[in-house]
């Protein structure tokens, strides 16, 4: 007993000694899963980023956002790039540690450091050498994908997800084989799978534990004997271990991750342009501490200041209205001197700015408000062009209402096809006809006073918008004859036609449609008109009665056949003797003899 | 001393472990000598046998299912008795049941007319073509070795043992075994076709003029020592582990269960499953030379213990999946403890 006790005690041991150099199998079964993970968690969190970038950039500056494809594309190629090399990485190692000799670790582990160096450093070099060409002036414009859209932290990160399971099974390999212990079953195991023992050691094992061991237990003992010796005796040779189990990893993660970062990338596709009102709002700090509540306005944009004197409230009181103008100025003042100088340069790359959000980017970067005092800035070198441009406008002005009486008076009265009619009512036809016209007057302008002319443009069209008379109601006309046809055919228009309800050619427009747009719009649309409910026509018909023969029931005859059986109700015993009894009763009573 | 009283002991049981080997073969060789090939058959009838278990033989018609456990009975020495299940039989026409007779006094008295269930070896020819009705008066006699009738319970003679047969084929006018009936057989056993090189031989043995005699090997009392022998045989926890997870892998829900039996069963191994994988392996590490069973034990007899006990859903009937293409899977995932693979 005691030397099968020895015998299984040096077979545990050197079982285990053997089997510890399988610890990097069991490392790469451990790190698969977190491959996937990591691989899933590196994407979320730069959808987070971007997704937080895009909020700041809205909260900052941007207002109306447009989407380019052409960054999407080189987001989806580095998606499918990175998400793919993550797992590739870990194949790579895996084939290059020759499966078959998982318990070599040492070697295999030096066999796979130059495919894993070679990782390390691809992404970095990559990174460098585009990073130089964006920088070469001449291809400066050709962004590789880079830039904004990977940074070098998003690279850095990519090389840590490639990284971090290499490091994991090297880690767990090392001390596996330098600490690791082997369960002693395992090792007899080994034994008995290699001699085909059939389980006679691990069984030998665990009845020699028992303090009462039943008759074939101890057999079973006393037959593991022999078996132990032969096996102390054997040299184990290199074992062929099956690949290491990685069926669990999370190839829906993998995609996931593809998908996700796909679409984090796909936010860099969003332009942002900043609002031609402007945004910068009036800071807390300039506000009065001591003013009340009711005093305190609500964020004024300079672009307001015009619109508000042209157009006065009648109900809102002058103090009142200055107020915010005041507060403004005072903003102004503290402001424009310390942001012209960036405000100019803002000026100067204004598609770098909208692109990438600068703002929010600026703001990011430990510099408070300068994105704000980009746009005050902005505001103030607008407000000085408004001072050059002023004589300009005011010929300009004048021009167009010569222009818009002489129209006036040439034009007839139904051609306009204006919910406002004619008169002080056509001033949103005016308006519009001006539009037009500024149009194609600012297309032959020079390029350089394009974009004041456009803003003065705006203005003025708002004003004019805003001190537009409401259409008289009391001065339309009656509508024309109306000659309409189904589907449009045979259309003709009328001649007198004026734009209401009759086949005038525009389409009359009322209520919100006038608001939306001044341009008169023919209605093009020809389709068979809606036919309606379906009429139900009801008709009085009028019984005709129908031509019977009648027969007398002389003419019938006798009847030959017999009439049959005539069925009889079954009786209940109660009532068969009740008209038993009445019957009895009966003919007793006729009885002359009774 | 102890090691003296040791290796008693051990001589003892290998004396007891090579009888019930030699028993084993003996009657095999002698059931040979009419059956022709149907190895795995005639191991798998006798392990039932000799493990305490029932037997359910499928096969097409003139594979030799009845001739196997008829030659069996010869050889084993043991009361044998034959029922020739058909649609119109009753429970009574089995069991027994109480008829009147005459007194010698010119009287009449109800006694009681024992069926033919009352033996020990019952060959239950096409069971599958008795009504449920009939087939469950089986279930008390196979599970508590005991029949009853009105309020008579008798109680059957050891060893006892149904080995019963059907026909796959023939579906029309049969009913299907009751789950509950299926779960008592310790085995269903597949006969299949014999091999080419086996036919001239059943030629020679059928149609000859020499007739074949079957010989008594042994008697119900041996077969109860062997049974207690084989019981005797000791089971390491691994290989308890690894029978019940086994088993654990047929049920549907279970953390073992693999994929396809997931998708294809409809209900698994009740523990009876490991029941009969433990007696099954105990025969199997005895006929080994051993006196432990291992897992390769366990994994030899799993087709024949577990195939009745999976119910296969509508799905794996639409897709022909076997109960035994769901074994092979299991027997593949579920790894056996301490494995080093």
């Amino acid at each position: 007993m005691n030397e099968l006790r020895r015998n299984l005690d040096l077979l545990a041991r050197k079982g285990s000694r053997y089997l510890r150099r399988f610890a990097l199998k069991g490392a790469m079964e451990r790190a698969w899963p977190l491959v996937g993970i990591v691989a899933l968690l590196f994407p979320l969190g730069y959808f987070g980023f971007r997704c937080y970038e895009i909020y700041a950039a809205f909260q900052t500056t941007a207002v109306s956002a447009s989407f380019s494809l052409v960054p999407v594309g080189w987001g989806l190629l580095w998606t499918v790039v990175i998400a793919l090399l993550i797992p590739a990485a870990f194949w790579l190692v895996l084939y290059a540690l020759d499966y078959r000799r998982y318990h070599e670790a040492k070697q295999s582990l030096e066999r796979a450091w130059p495919i894993v160096f070679l990782l390390a450093i691809a992404f970095p070099a990559g990174y460098f050498v585009s990073y130089l060409f964006a920088n070469l002036g001449q291809y400066a414009t050709v962004s590789y994908g880079f830039g904004p859209f990977l940074s070098l932290a998003v690279l850095l990160a990519v090389v840590l997800v490639v990284a971090i399971p290499v490091v994991f099974i090297g880690l767990w390999a090392f001390f596996g084989f330098s600490f690791g212990r082997v369960d002693r079953q395992t090792s007899l195991a080994l034994f008995d799978r290699e001699l085909g023992l059939k389980d006679r050691l691990q069984s030998a094992d665990e009845f020699r534990l028992k303090e009462q061991a039943t008759p074939f237990e101890q057999a079973a003992i006393t037959d593991a004997m022999p078996h132990a010796e032969k096996a102390l005796e054997t040299p184990l040779a290199d074992i062929d271990i099956a690949k290491p189990a990685m069926d669990t990893i999370k190839w829906p993660m993998v995609f996931a991750a593809m998908f996700i970062f796909a679409l984090g990338l796909s936010t860099n596709g969003l332009q942002f342009e900043r609002s031609p009102l402007g945004v910068a709002m009036v800071e807390p700090d300039h506000v009065d501490p001591h003013q009340s509540e009711e005093e305190i306005k609500p964020p004024v944009f300079p672009e307001d200041k015009s619109t508000e004197h042209d157009v006065p409230e009648p109900d809102s009181p002058v103090a009142e209205e200055q107020k915010p103008t005041e507060m403004k100025k005072a903003t102004e003042a503290t402001n424009s001197e310390s942001s012209l100088a960036q405000s100019e340069e803002a000026q100067s790359v204004p598609q770098q700015t909208s692109e990438s959000g600068l703002s929010a980017s600026a703001s990011k970067q430990n510099q408070p408000g300068q994105a704000a005092s980009n746009i005050a800035g902005l505001g103030n070198e607008k407000q000085q062009k408004e001072e050059e441009v002023e004589p300009k406008k005011q010929t300009r002005k004048n021009q167009q209402e010569k222009e818009n009486k002489s129209k006036e008076e040439e034009k007839d009265d139904s051609a306009s096809g204006i919910a406002g009619g004619k008169g002080t009512g056509s001033g949103r036809q005016s308006a519009s006809t001006e539009m037009l016209e500024q149009h194609s007057r600012s297309r032959e302008d020079d390029f350089d006073q394009d974009v004041d002319q456009e803003s003065d443009d705006e203005e003025d069209e708002e004003q004019e918008a805003a001190s537009a008379a409401k259409p008289m109601l009391n001065q339309r006309k009656a509508p024309v004859d109306r000659q309409l046809t189904p589907s449009g055919v045979g259309f003709e228009e009328n001649e007198e036609a004026n734009g209401r309800s009759g086949p005038g050619g525009l389409k009359k427009t009322r209520g919100v449609a006038a608001m939306l747009l001044g341009v008169p719009m023919p209605d093009k649309l020809r389709s068979q008109i809606n036919v309606g409910r379906i009429k139900v026509q009801r008709e009085r018909s009028v019984p005709i009665p129908n031509q019977v023969q009648t027969a007398n029931s002389e003419n019938r005859g006798q009847m030959d056949d017999s009439v049959g059986t005539f069925s009889r109700t079954e009786l209940k015993p109660w009532m068969r003797d009740v008209a038993k009894k009445y019957f009895l009763d009966l003919r007793q009573n006729n009885n002359p003899d009774n | 001393m102890a090691n003296q009283a040791t290796t008693q002991v051990d001589s003892a049981v290998a004396a007891q472990a090579g009888h019930f080997k030699q028993v084993f073969h003996e009657i095999r060789a002698e059931v040979q000598k009419m059956m022709v090939g149907q190895t795995a058959v005639i191991d798998g009838v006798l392990t039932a046998l000799l493990a305490g278990g029932h037997v359910l033989l499928e096969g097409v018609p003139g594979l030799g299912k009845t001739m196997i456990v008829r030659c069996l009975s010869d050889a084993v020495h043991l009361h044998f008795s034959r029922i020739q299940f058909t649609p119109d039989m009753m429970p009574a026409d089995i069991q027994g049941t109480m008829v009147l007779t005459e007194t010698s006094g010119g009287g009449h008295e109800l006694t009681f007319q024992q069926g033919p269930l009352i033996s020990n070896l019952i060959l239950a020819d096409e069971i599958n073509r008795a009504t449920p009705k009939t087939q469950s008066a089986l279930l008390e006699a196979m599970q508590e070795k005991q029949v009853t009738v009105g309020s008579r319970t008798i109680h059957l003679e050891e060893p006892y043992c149904v080995m019963a047969t059907q026909n796959p084929v023939e579906q029309e006018g049969t009913y299907p075994l009751p789950e509950a009936q299926l779960d008592r057989f310790l085995f269903k056993l597949i006969v299949d076709y014999p091999e080419e090189h086996e036919y001239a031989d059943i030629v020679d043995r059928t149609t000859g003029s020499e007739t074949v005699e079957i010989k008594p090997i042994t008697d119900g009392k041996t077969i109860l020592e062997l049974r207690e022998v084989a019981r005797a045989v000791a089971v390491p926890q691994n290989v308890k582990s690894y029978a019940v997870q086994l088993v654990m892998a047929t049920q549907p829900e279970s953390r073992y269960a693999p994929e396809s039996v997931s998708k294809y069963t409809l209900l698994g191994s009740s523990p009876r499953g490991v029941q009969g994988l433990m007696l099954a392996g105990k025969v199997q590490a005895l006929l080994n030379d051993r006196f432990a069973v291992s897992t390769d034990d366990v994994k030899t007899v799993a087709h024949g213990v577990l195939r009745h006990r999976l119910i296969l859903n509508f799905q794996a009937q639409a897709t022909n999946v076997t109960p035994d293409q769901l074994i092979d899977d299991i027997l593949e995932q579920v790894k056996t403890p301490h494995a080093v693979d």
